[in-house]
Formats: C-alpha cells, structure tokens, sequence
C-alpha cells in the first residue's frame, strides 16, 4: 500500500521549471491570416497565433502555462524533467511506418480491355467488345499471381479491373480459384475486388461471388440524368443495370459487399447536394468526391480543361459542408477522402492509401498487371502507356524477373526523388505528414514527378482540404466531433 | 548573391543573357534547368570567374512575351534545381533509412 510519504513533494517537479526547453524538430505553415500549424515529425500538430510560434521558436512559453504542457505532450519541445519525448517520438515514427515493410498489398489485373460503356472521362483505351485481341490470357493471370505471392506482404488484395472486367469473367473465376489454391500454402489474408459498371452482372457471377466472399466496386456518378450523360452505353440505361447490379449484390451478399465511385465532370459542379443525396438514398455510409484525373481519354477529350482545381475544390467544400449538416442532423455519412486525410493525422499507423504516401505508393503499394503482362507502376501509369508514354512500365510478366522489374529505375529512380522528406516545397512544410507523393499527377501536368508544387494542382488541392479541416476542428466543435468520427483506421 | 539580368539587355537578335552567381548557384542546377527549355529555345552557357551566363537563343517566330515567360521561368527553375540538389543531399540518410525500412521484407535488398 502506498503512503503519502512514497511520493516527492509536489514543489520537487517545480524544480525543472524556468530552465529553459529544448525544441524538437517541427514544422509550421500558415493557416489563415491570424494562426499557423505546427506539425512534429509524426504528424501530430497545434495551432498557434504568430505571437505563440514566436514565443515557442524563441524558448518564450511559460513553463507553468497550458500551452507548455501541450507543446511538452505532443513532443514539440523537452526539457530537464524527462527526454522519453524523444524515444516517444521515434516510436510513433515506426508506428506511422510500420506499412512500408509489408511492401506491394494491392495488386490489379487488367483482365480486359473490352468495354460496354463510352465514357468521354474514361481513363483507358477501350476497344468494342469483340475485340478478343484484348484479354489477358491464362498464362498471364499466372505469371501475375506467381508476382502477387512474391510479395512480403500478410495481406493481399486482388482486384480486377478493365474495360469491364466482367467481359472476360472466365480468368477470373481461373485467377480466384487458383490464388486461393496456392493460398493454402501461403496463408495470407486474401481478398478480391471486381471493378464493375454491373451492367452484365448474372446469377453465375453473383453464386461465385457469394461462394469466394468476392466484393464489388462500381461507378455512381450522381442522379441518373449525371450519371447516364457521363457514362453512355447502347440502351442509355447504365444507371439502371448500375442500381440493379447493387440491389442484387446487396440481397445476394449483403450491403458492405458493393461500393461506389463517383467522377466529377463539369456536369457535375453545381449539383453536389444531389449527388451526395443519391448516395444517402441508395443506402451508401459515404461517399469518395473525386475530382478528375489527367489521364487517358478524359485528356484526348478535353473533359480534364473543363474545370480547374479552384473550381473542384469550390465543389469539394460545398458538398463536405453539406456531409457535416447531415451528420449534425443525425445522418451518420462520411467524405472518404477527408476520412483518409483524418486517418493520417490521428492514428498510429496512418492510411494505406496509395495516392497520398511517401514514399510514393506506386509499386511498393499497389501494382498493375496489364491484359498484354506489362507491369505498371500504378493505374495512371497504364493509363499514361494507353496515351503513349510508357515512362513508369516496369517490365512484362513471364518476360522479366520479380527483381528486375521492383529495382528498376523506373521505379526507384521515381521513389527517391519523389519522397515529400526530399522535395523542394514539401520537405519544410508545416502539412508535409499529412501529405504524400503523387509521381504519376505531376508528370502528366508537368512533364516531371517531382513537378513544382507552386504550380501543382495536387498540392493546391490537398493544402486547401488540410486547412479546411484543422479549421473546422479548431472553430467548430460539432464539426469537430463528427471529423473525429471519421478517424477510424 | 545571384544576378539576374531583366529585359533592358535583351540583343538586337532576340537574345537574352541570364547571369547566375556560382556562390548561390550550381553549374549543375544552372544546366539541368536549361536542359528542360531546350525545347523552346537554345541555351547557350559561358563562364567567367564566379558567374555563368546563360544566353537563351529563341526561333523569329516566339515572341517577346513569349520570351519573358520562358526567362522567368527558367529562372525559378534554376533555383528549383539548386535547392532539388541541396535538400537530396541533406535527406540523404533519412531517405536510404526510409527505403531501406520499404524493401526489408522482399529479399531485394544486399544485405539479406
């Protein structure tokens, strides 16, 4: 049992006080015209007047004020009383880069070319549907899978991808059953995807599916008046067999077994409220506002110049003010990229997300078998390829070895000189934890994947959301609580 | 402190020298930025003492806006290249440890 006389005086842990303080390493950025963000090297952060930053950089904060004990618990500062800040900190740095060494989990086979649909943004060459030319074949998937089982990491992804992947459902059905069969040995954690319009969804697919605990990822690009001029297909009916495909997964699978993308189109910019309505109607938890990628037919086409990133973003926050109403209002619904965002800043272990990484997810992330065996760094690299640039092909499977194609230069050339630790711009920004690399967006703006971020719409984009949401935190407690909500690794 | 020359010493032909002080600036920097222009005019680079001159050489047809642009432009990408160079050097370690830590599990790297 403890006394009273087992514990030092109180005045004894006074005695570190006024002894000055030690910083550890920071950065800071503005956030608006009064404060600024100040991030450690694990991303947890503060918000400070320029008074306050002055005071910190300057060894100025009084030691008995809440504001020492805020900077001394989230390890932007040390002092005599304890340096454990420092061991602290470098374990949660592990933590937030425990990922990196599990290495490629996401693996996508481009089974097919072949399309249904004609979509104007869509960002692959797509050929008519009876064009075989154009489907992997078996010993491909093989190959593929002989690269997918190459890699360290305990859990795999697999996910089909096209065209309409649907068109050459038969490889994969061979793919499930034979990367299940090799499973047995492997004992991963394995998971597949199908990237569908669902529109040649049948009963045979649906009782695989059910069989093999397959799910589903499909396009949703708003209300059916959005959706249909976006997406055309004879018949002008891909909202219809879209809706219909989920409804019978759903029944069939269950309803966490079908998600849904959207892509914003110029179509799309006035009417955020109905898109996210379409989603909350259809009995989506949330919904992903993309915006727009540079690649494939959406640049042939012209759709990428029809809005620039001021006007996405404009769209961006008038649809996550509208989710945070919602949520205010008791409608529990998400925006799955501030999710991500929220991921990175409060929990331990940060986000898989391939696009927002650093180092750059490509390859070491997710992985792309195209129908042909060509190996793509991610999915933008294919669709670079589709656009003739073949910068980011790695190599070809059955052609070159697992070694040559994940320590080529393509890829490791693109990884070094990419990471946000290492770039002009990024490596003293006060956001650099929060961010990532996007090797893949910057090259096709700007001809270069490290780009410069002054011009960088991919940067623009992400300081704006970064800023948007440490101010709702900080100036809206009910949004607060419900961003919170959304950290959830 | 670098020295950048403004318009006022623009030749008769078009031409437009830049001078680049190598106590701010590398040849390395100062090359490869005029490597990425290349194909909107010619670079051609000269040097005496601690200054290298970059003189851009532009086609009749660009004209004189087009001009600025390119030599404002290559001007930022000048001092974009430098401090590439600068902050590669000294992320150096944090950047093989980052790597490093990424391929450890994959048996690619030499030391497995």
């Amino acid at each position: 049992m403890t006394t009273k006389s087992d514990f030092k005086p109180g005045t004894d842990f006074l005695s570190t006080l006024n002894k000055g303080y030690t910083l550890l390493p920071s950065r800071f950025i503005r956030l608006d015209d009064n404060r600024y963000v100040v991030t450690n090297l694990v991303g947890e952060y503060v918000v400070l007047s320029r008074l306050e930053l002055e005071q910190y950089v300057n060894h100025q904060i009084e030691p008995a004020s809440l504001l020492y004990c805020d900077l001394k618990s989230k390890h932007f500062l040390f002092d005599e009383d304890s340096n454990v800040a420092i061991d602290l900190l470098a374990l949660k740095y592990r933590s937030k880069a425990w990922r990196l060494s599990d290495f490629t989990g996401l693996h996508l086979f481009v089974v097919t070319l072949r399309c249904d649909h004609s979509c104007p943004y869509c960002q692959v060459s797509r050929q008519s549907e009876d064009k075989d030319a154009f489907d992997m074949t078996k010993e491909t998937a093989d190959a593929g899978l002989d690269f997918v089982f190459r890699s360290p990491s305990p859990e795999i992804k697999i996910e089909f991808q096209g065209g309409e992947s649907l068109l050459n459902f038969n490889l994969i059905k061979y793919i499930v059953q034979e990367a299940e069969r090799r499973n047995e040995k492997e004992g991963r954690k394995l998971d597949f995807v199908i990237a569908t319009n669902l529109a040649l969804l049948t009963e045979e697919i649906l009782d695989f599916a059910t069989q093999h605990e397959i799910y589903f990822s499909t396009s949703l690009d708003g209300p059916h008046w959005l959706h249909n001029t976006n997406r055309p297909r004879p018949g002008k009916d891909s909202y219809e067999k879209a809706l219909e495909g989920i409804e019978k997964i759903r029944s069939r699978l269950g309803p966490d077994r079908v998600s849904a993308l959207m892509t914003t189109t110029k179509e799309s910019l006035p009417h955020v409220k109905d898109i996210i309505d379409e989603y909350a109607q259809l009995g989506f938890d949330g919904i992903f506002l993309r915006p727009l990628s540079p690649y494939g037919f959406a640049m042939r086409t012209q759709w990428y110049q029809a809005y620039d990133v001021s006007d996405w973003l404009d769209f961006y926050f008038r649809g996550l003010d509208y989710i945070i109403e919602l949520n205010k209002n008791g409608h529990e619904f998400t925006e799955y990229y501030a999710a991500i965002i929220l991921n990175k800043m409060f929990s331990a272990t940060g986000t898989g997300y391939v696009d927002l990484q650093s180092p750059a997810g490509i390859g070491i992330a997710g992985i792309v078998f195209n129908y042909d065996g060509y190996v793509y760094a991610s999915d933008e690299a294919r669709m670079l390829a589709e656009m003739g640039d073949t910068t980011f092909q790695l190599g070809k499977l059955g052609r070159d070895s697992y070694e040559a194609i994940m320590t080529s230069d393509a890829l490791l050339d693109t990884l070094e000189s990419t990471m946000t630790e290492c770039m002009p711009s990024c490596s003293d920004c006060g956001f650099q934890p929060f961010c990532g690399s996007d090797p893949l967006y910057h090259y096709a703006t700007q001809r270069d994947p490290v780009g410069h971020k002054a011009l960088s719409g991919f940067c623009k984009k992400n300081m704006a959301i970064f800023r948007r949401l440490i101010t709702l935190m900080e100036d809206d407690l009910d949004a607060r609580t419900v961003l919170l909500s959304w950290a959830r690794p | 402190m670098s020295i950048a020359k403004s318009e006022s010493t623009i030749s008769k032909d078009g031409e437009i020298p830049i001078s680049f002080c190598l106590s701010v600036y590398t040849e390395t920097a100062i090359k490869k930025a005029a490597l990425k222009f290349a194909d909107l005019c010619s670079v051609h680079l000269s040097k005496n003492e601690n200054v290298v001159t970059a003189t851009l050489s532009f086609s009749s047809e660009k004209s004189s806006e087009t001009r600025d642009q390119v030599r404002n432009a290559l001007i930022n990408e000048v001092l974009d290249q430098e401090l590439r160079e600068k902050i590669s050097s000294d992320t150096e370690p944090l950047r093989n440890l980052i790597l490093a830590h990424a391929f450890s599990r994959t048996g690619l790297t030499g030391t497995e």
